[in-house]
């Protein structure tokens, strides 16, 4: 019988620890390797070197084929659009009234409503004409306090309201339509608000971290998502996007993260690391989805706008 | 006959051996007795003799906690001090589960309210209850120096109302706060001479009453709303329906920013979810708080029953620190850095991510790395702030850092230097 010799064994398990924990990293790099989406453009400053500052919202203008970036920090807003396959700057709007822009999107006939001062602005970007959006009368207007506002296809407004904690529906003449209270008593509110192409209503609430869903008729259709930990849970959610099959793309802030639900509310998987660097997520507290499923994200401390592609092989 | 006898006389033996054989056996596994240590502490003897003595003193049996030879614990205790408790007092283990646990028995401290051995009061208590109850609640002791005093408070009867390990009410108590009130008294609230008894039945008491002490007649707690204080309900309350249709003027909503229009701060980006009406209640009280600004609880609390997520990263990047000494979060003073209302900053910073760092900061202020205009940020193309390296509720690394200053902290931009 042969002997194993001591000074044998030392460099051999020494060996094997190494291979095992070049595996486990690989492992590693494999899983997050497997994110569904990958960054396509990297956007913190216009063309002539004005940077971004404290953006608060954004906004794809299917119509105009265009986003809008609400530039808060520099009271104006951008329009962003492809060339050469890169986002670049179409046009910029600003304001002489325009003071702290909070969230804007743009109506088929080209109509730019922005929330600003605790209430919405109109403006017709082409005669430059400013006038409050809404027309007539409508209930609680006293205690209205707009924070973030969503179009559907037919030019609805629907408007997250923290002054009266529900959600304000207006038609496309900005007459008031309806309202929308929260399903759940422990609701605090809602966070923002979107609309997909069937008419249901999308309303988040960071607290409780769940997605509410609502008919046109204002009816709730389902709830999905919940605050937490785990797979499919969110920390902190304070924005969404829906696309046209009805995906959902939850922005989990605290999380450095997007969390992908299908339609029906199933969790799909997540996108986005905590860092600083492209691709990498850092607080972010707006997204979006064009027409082309591209995701755009906004990180809350350095304002950088970055566009997100579907991978290759990823499925929807 | 021979061969009978030889045959009992063989019985015999064998009995003779088993009994010996159990009696050693019995001798060898015996526990030494309690007078083989007092043999050495004699002086234990005398101190054990007192009222309340602990079973295992009571019958001699030292090694039932203690390990005569050898042991990792201290006092040469058999397991860890919690789990040694435990291992007979199993009911209250299982009880610990469920409900409010008191921080000490959370921190697994039993021999700081209780003496292991023998003491003159009831269930081994190391003091009078209401001695021992103040000597950590330093707080509330001050309370006894107030003018009104609720009578078990004053006599210090802490345990008429609290539960000393656990409860399934906040704050210890035996019951919910109205039940526990009013099995000793009646309502014996009023506004403007309406008695409010059938309307507050089901209130709870201490979100205006001090449960312990005030200085005011009713032990209202000390930070009240201006009409409240002053008996003006009618500034808030429609009282014409009596007692039983005891409404709100307006919807709380429009109620508050009528006289507070300035809290609805309209023109800065970052808004409070809570802010702007509706939801003022949520964090204040409306009668008589027991925080500045007429808070529902302290800050910490306040801000963490929904920022829930940022406690849990707290306390892991406190770990992992091993300790920090930013007084904003050490005190729980959210609102030192955060501006509770609006902001025109990420992260409701009352400030920018310098300056409010520089409130307390001056000395590394005027020394610290280039800022804001005079540096940007080469992985995002932002300027830099104090926040771009330092963490204040996430961070790993010491100094409240994002990443280790030894390693690859200065290498997250200057690569090529």
């Amino acid at each position: 019988m042969k002997h194993v010799k001591f000074d044998r064994i030392i460099p051999v398990s020494l060996v094997t620890a190494l291979l095992v924990l070049c595996g486990a990293q690989m492992a590693v790099c494999a899983t997050r390797q497997k994110s569904p989406y990958v960054l396509l453009d990297a956007y913190s400053k216009t063309e002539s070197g004005s940077k971004l500052s404290r953006v608060r919202g954004l906004f794809w203008s299917a119509a105009q084929n265009r986003l809008i970036v609400t530039d808060t920090g520099n009271n104006r807003l951008l329009f962003l659009g492809y060339q050469d396959g890169r986002l670049k700057l179409l046009n910029e709007f600003k304001s002489e009234k325009m003071k702290t822009p909070l969230s804007a999107v743009e109506t088929r006939q080209g109509k730019i409503l922005v929330i600003e001062q605790g209430t919405i602005i109109a403006y017709e970007p082409k005669t430059g004409e400013r006038r409050l959006a809404i027309n007539g009368e409508f209930p609680d207007a006293g205690s209205f306090y707009p924070s973030r506002i969503a179009l559907d296809d037919r030019d609805n407004l629907y408007v997250t309201d923290q002054g009266n904690g529900q959600i304000y529906i207006f038609d496309n003449n900005l007459v008031f339509k309806s309202q929308i209270a929260p399903s759940s008593a422990r609701s605090k509110g809602f966070s923002a608000v979107k609309a997909d192409k069937a008419g249901n209503i999308f309303a988040i609430d960071p607290v409780q971290g769940t997605v509410y869903v609502y008919g046109a008729d204002g009816k709730s259709v389902r709830e999905f998502a919940r605050r937490g930990t785990a797979r499919g849970e969110l920390e902190f959610a304070t924005d969404m996007a829906v696309d046209q099959q009805g995906a959902t793309y939850l922005l989990d802030s605290h999380g450095h993260r997007i969390q992908l639900f299908d339609k029906n509310g199933g969790w799909k998987g997540s996108m986005g690391y905590k860092g600083w660097k492209e691709e990498n997520l850092i607080y972010p507290t707006q997204v979006e989805v064009d027409s082309d499923y591209r995701l755009y994200v906004i990180d809350s401390d350095d304002s950088r706008l970055q566009v997100f592609i579907p991978a290759q092989g990823a499925t929807r | 006959m021979r061969r009978k006898s030889a045959q009992f006389f063989r019985i015999f033996c064998y009995l003779n051996i088993l009994v010996l054989f159990l009696y050693s056996g019995s001798v060898w596994a015996a526990k030494p007795s309690a007078d083989v240590c007092y043999g050495c502490h004699s002086q234990l003897k005398k101190d054990f003799a007192k009222n309340t003595v602990h079973e295992p003193v009571r019958k001699g049996q030292c090694t039932a906690c203690h390990d005569p030879h050898t042991s990792n614990q201290g006092k040469f205790l058999k397991k860890d001090p919690k789990e040694l408790c435990y291992s007979c007092h199993r009911g209250l283990e299982k009880e610990l589960q469920n409900g409010n646990v008191h921080t000490v028995v959370l921190n697994e401290k039993c021999t700081v309210c209780h003496n292991p051995h023998a003491t003159n009061l009831g269930a081994l208590l190391a003091k009078e209850p209401n001695k021992l109850c103040l000597a950590c609640h330093e707080s509330v002791k001050k309370q006894l120096n107030l003018a009104h005093a609720i009578p078990p408070f004053r006599e210090g009867k802490c345990l008429s109302c609290h539960r000393p390990h656990v409860s399934a009410e906040q704050g210890l108590i035996k019951k919910k706060s109205n039940q526990l009130c009013q099995s000793c008294h009646e309502i014996r609230c009023k506004a403007n001479g309406i008695a409010l008894a059938p309307l507050l039945k089901n209130a709870d008491c201490i979100t205006c009453h001090n449960p312990h002490a005030s200085q005011k007649k009713g032990i209202f707690n000390p930070y009240a709303h201006e009409s409240f204080a002053g008996g003006k309900c009618d500034s808030c309350h429609d009282l014409g329906g009596g007692a039983k249709n005891f409404k709100l003027k307006q919807p709380v909503k429009t109620l508050c920013v009528s006289c507070h229009p300035n809290k609805k701060e309209t023109s800065k980006a970052y808004v409070h979810m809570n802010s702007g009406g509706k939801h003022c209640t949520t964090c204040h009280n409306p009668h008589a708080a027991m925080s500045k600004s007429q808070i529902w609880k302290n800050e910490k609390w306040l801000c963490f029953s929904c920022h829930s997520d940022t406690e849990r990263r707290e306390k892991l990047s406190v770990e992992r620190q091993k300790g920090i000494k930013c007084t904003g979060i050490t005190s729980g003073k959210c609102s030192n850095c955060h501006d509770p209302h609006a902001s025109d900053w990420p992260h409701n910073l009352k400030k920018d991510g310098v300056e409010v760092c520089a409130e307390c900061h001056k000395k590394e202020h005027s020394v610290s790395h280039p800022l804001k205009d005079r540096a940007t940020d080469p992985r995002t193309g932002q300027p830099i702030y104090c926040t771009t390296c330092h963490g204040m509720h996430t961070a790993d690394y010491k100094f409240m850092l994002h990443f280790d200053r030894k390693k690859e902290l200065c290498m997250q931009c200057h690569k090529k230097e």
